[in-house]
């Protein structure tokens, strides 16, 4: 064939084949049967009763079967799971359901995160700030499926999610029409997207995560894992990695990190409910639960190894000065004082070893996980104390860190993280009384008044948190800052991690300041 | 038009057989209807048709010529509609297959287009060396219970030998021997059933009962292959025999209460098969709504109908099969993996929010700040 059919010739031409076709093949079928009795076996005895009774119910069985098999070809644009399994499923490029113009996904302001648009006849997702979202937002393609936000809220993305009369009116005309190309509606998320973009410039050539939420409401302005990887151009290559460094890993929601001195948070606050409020010792060589064991010990005694002097050690100290100068030796301590059942019952409080739902629907959850923190033997006390101080087997995710801060900073109540701005807030749980998370709050301010977080004191706002600087046998330590500002009002509470990044109040702490100061200019922070 | 004493001549069975010949023409016309849609589709979706393309509709038309032929030289004068039901039926099998792409080849002609006349042309010669009443050989003497014996012999050897892949036991290179089963389970039972044809039909006065006596090695023989069968897991294949059965008593005898048994039986079975097999349970499950499970048990389902929605209510894209490669050629490897289900959609599309986190080792007690 080298002449051109013209395309719409030739609709007209299949049509008449169609008809031709179905006309063939109906006479064919009634020449048959119509033949069928001249090849009876006469031989053979006759029935007493006529099946064509049976028949006919078993034609009208299949009669049935086909019309309903056909609504799926007609109407399936109609049924929302449907499309959404063709989405996330079906790998055939021409499937209709991949050229639905899907909703776009909204920052806080209505800033365009995600959007669909047509080329030539082909509908792309296209993702104006690439990897900055990613983690978030995640990713629509034909041949990969979806994730993130995109697949858990994909019924509402194509439309299938009606919440007004004018939408069902949508829904209806594209189902009288055949319509296969409804458009979906929009998404709003809690993000706000200048802030978010400076968080993933701040991580830039870095692992680590960022997240900030408001301690009142949960609302999740900025969340970013780093490396990421761009949404507009997923390659097979990225879910072959499996490494620890793999962009695909949302490390701000499912990294297990050890939290190091931002621990330390929670084992004051678990003092200050069981009433302390004395004094302990703390030597300058250390503290251990058995000569066996090697001691644990403060920080400036290895600066003063290293540089040849002697350090007398911090004498007796009480829990405020400890916490500002965040002590090793206090803390191991404490936590061994008040043994194994106070601190899993802070832990169990604070929901350590679950998975938060931030949005669920049938086709996925956004989940975080907490932290893990196993059950150790009663008798292991030196276990207890190097968990004490964010060390051993305590391990958190930045979110959680997040979370904590953001109940110290309202009043002692976690209110359950959400993406989703329409989502309602909802209470999580009292990770800690109204009174000890007060008196924790200026504890936190006075770390960066006076003690590790000094370095980012500022007079434009008050901030109030703890530094942390996290051991692990992969290289330097990882560098934490979690806290909240403004100190007297909190409005917004964050948690930075930074993977090797070296001391808390080095790395993760000046970015929360400059992060946490940009949300003042954006009206974040009033 | 089937004639107990067959035609002398060539000339006379042509004769006899210009129903078939009417039949079969109509046949290829339909069917060519339906390659005309294919290639129109082709060529407006921008793809060449080449001479290859139209070889299958030719074979499929010499083919049926031939066998038609076969069948007048031999002087058959048996039954005439088999020849045009499998003809029509085939037509469809080579219009899906050539839309599946399978007789595609680089240059030369695909295997599995000689395999459809081969397969006629084996068709027609096992009728014309069992024509004439020969066919009583193979269900003379004990040879009914050699065919019935070969059938639970080879379900036997598959599940013993057989490897087991998705729920099913398949034979090297994942074929189905039990597919044989169709022929000779169908031997036996007509044997058994011509052979019995009396007893099978007496139902007894009064109450109409089933000669329960004359049933028996029948009913022992299904049990026995139903065990074996659900053991394989094939279920489909044990109702296609099931039916096959019911037809044959109810032929065979006249006795409608046959197909009231069999419907009585299938209810039973469903009830049977859905309480005590968790494997049933769940085809049954999906096939209600197949959303409780999108991805598991009611992947195929929806990956079927989601194929159908593709298509459209006239095959608009029908032949848009191929997806179009964008940016990267390894993604083919990739696309050949999912379908073959390996590589990475267990991890992606089971948890869009993906992998297992990083869990770096706990330090020994040193500093933090």
């Amino acid at each position: 064939m080298t002449t051109h059919l013209n395309p719409e010739t030739w609709s007209l031409i299949r049509v008449a084949l169609h008809v031709g076709f179905f006309f063939a093949a109906a006479y064919l079928l009634r020449s048959i049967f119509n033949a069928l009795h001249a090849t009876e076996l006469r031989h053979l005895p006759r029935a007493k009763w006529s099946v064509r009774v049976p028949i006919i119910l078993l034609t009208l069985l299949f009669t049935g079967i086909l019309v309903y098999q056909a609504t799926w070809q007609l109407i399936g644009a109609s049924r929302p799971q449907f499309i959404a399994f063709m989405q996330l499923h079906d790998r055939r490029e021409l499937n209709p359901a991949h050229r639905i113009q899907r909703g776009r996904i909204l920052d806080h302001r209505g800033e365009v995160l995600a959007y669909s648009e047509e080329i030539l006849g082909e509908v792309y997702r296209l993702y104006p700030d690439g990897p900055a979202f990613t983690h978030v937002v995640g990713y629509s393609h034909p041949w990969f499926g979806a994730s993130g936000m995109e697949s858990v809220a994909t019924v509402r993305l194509n439309g299938g999610a009606p919440d007004g009369l004018g939408d069902w009116g949508t829904l209806g005309r594209q189902i009288v029409t055949q319509d296969k190309r409804p458009r979906g509606q929009d998404l709003r998320l809690t993000l706000d997207a200048e802030l978010q973009r400076m968080a993933f410039g701040l991580l830039e050539g870095r692992q680590g995560a960022i997240v900030i939420l408001r301690p009142v409401d949960g609302a999740i302005r900025t969340l970013v894992s780093a490396p990421s990887y761009d949404p507009n151009r997923i390659t097979p290559a990225l879910f072959q990695d499996s490494a620890p460094g793999a962009a695909l890993l949302n490390r701000a929601t499912q990294g297990l990190y050890p939290p190091g001195s931002t621990f330390k948070i929670l084992l004051a606050a678990s003092a200050l409910e069981q009433g302390f409020s004395g004094t302990l010792e703390c030597p300058a060589d250390g503290f251990t639960t058995s000569p066996r064991y090697r001691k644990i010990r403060d920080h400036e005694y290895y600066t003063a190894r290293k540089s040849g002097s002697v350090w007398r050690g911090q004498g007796r100290l009480d829990l405020a000065t400890a916490f500002a100068r965040s002590s090793n030796v206090f803390f191991a301590q404490l936590g061994v004082r008040f043994g194994h059942d106070v601190f899993y019952a802070m832990t169990d409080r604070m929901q350590f070893n679950r998975r938060i739902i931030l949005h669920e629907t049938p086709y996925g959850a956004w989940s975080m996980r907490t932290g893990e923190i196993p059950r150790l033997d009663p008798s292991d006390r030196y276990g207890l104390a190097q968990m004490s101080i964010g060390q051993g087997a305590a391990l958190v995710t930045p979110a959680h860190m997040a979370l904590i801060a953001g109940a110290v900073a309202n009043r002692g109540l976690a209110v359950r993280p959400r993406l989703i701005e329409t989502d309602e807030p909802a209470p999580l749980a009292y990770f800690m009384s109204s009174s000890v998370a007060e008196r924790l709050s200026a504890m936190l301010r006075q770390v960066v008044l006076g003690g590790t977080g000094r370095g980012i004191e500022t007079p434009r706002l008050a901030i109030a948190g703890k530094t942390g600087t996290a051991e692990n046998p992969h290289g330097s330590a990882h560098s934490w800052f979690v806290g909240f500002a403004p100190a007297d009002r909190p409005q917004l509470a964050v948690a930075v991690l930074v993977e090797h990044g070296g001391y808390g109040s080095a790395t993760a702490a000046p970015m929360a300041r400059d992060l946490l100061l940009r949300a003042i200019d954006l009206g974040l922070i009033e | 038009m089937s004639r107990a004493n067959g035609p002398l001549d060539i000339a006379g069975t042509w004769d006899l057989r210009a129903p078939e010949r009417a039949l079969l023409a109509w046949s290829v016309v339909t069917i060519a209807l339906g390659f005309f849609m294919l290639w129109g589709s082709t060529h407006v979706g921008g793809e060449a048709i080449g001479r290859l393309d139209l070889l299958p509709l030719v074979l499929y038309a010499l083919s049926l010529l031939t066998l038609h032929l076969m069948l007048v030289t031999a002087r058959f004068g048996g039954d005439q509609l088999i020849l045009v039901a499998v003809a029509f039926l085939s037509g469809f099998g080579m219009l899906a297959q050539y839309r599946m792409g399978s007789f595609e080849t680089t240059g030369t002609i695909s295997l599995n287009l000689i395999l459809f006349p081969i397969g006629l042309i084996l068709t027609g010669a096992t009728a014309i060396v069992l024509m004439r009443g020969r066919y009583q050989a193979v269900t003379q003497g004990h040879w009914i219970w050699v065919w019935a014996m070969l059938s639970l012999g080879l379900l036997a050897m598959l599940l013993m030998f057989g490897q087991r892949f998705r729920g099913g036991v398949y034979a090297a290179g994942l074929s189905t021997p039990s597919e044989i089963l169709k022929v000779t389970i169908v031997l036996f039972v007509a044997g058994f059933v011509a052979r019995n044809a009396k007893s099978l039909s007496f139902w007894g006065h009064g109450l109409p009962l089933p000669p329960w006596r004359a049933l028996l090695p029948l009913a022992g023989f299904w049990l026995v292959l139903a065990s074996l069968l659900v053991v394989q897991r094939d279920l489909g294949l044990f109702i296609i025999l099931s039916i096959a059965l019911l037809t044959m008593l109810f032929v065979g005898t006249g006795r409608s209460g046959y197909l009231l048994l069999g419907g009585i039986g299938a209810f039973v079975m469903v009830a049977v098969v859905s309480s005590v097999l968790p494997h049933g349970a769940r085809r049954v499950a999906a096939w209600l709504d197949p959303f409780l499970d999108p991805t598991g048990g009611s992947w195929q389902i929806l990956q079927g109908l989601s194929g159908m929605f593709s298509g459209g209510a006239l095959g608009r894209r029908i032949r848009a099969r191929q997806p179009r490669i964008h940016a990267n050629r390894s993604i083919g490897l990739h696309l050949f993996g999912h379908r073959r289900g390996i590589g990475v959609r267990g991890v992606r599309d089971r948890d869009p929010l993906l992998p297992d986190p990083v869990r770096p080792e706990p330090a020994g007690g040193l500093p933090g700040t």
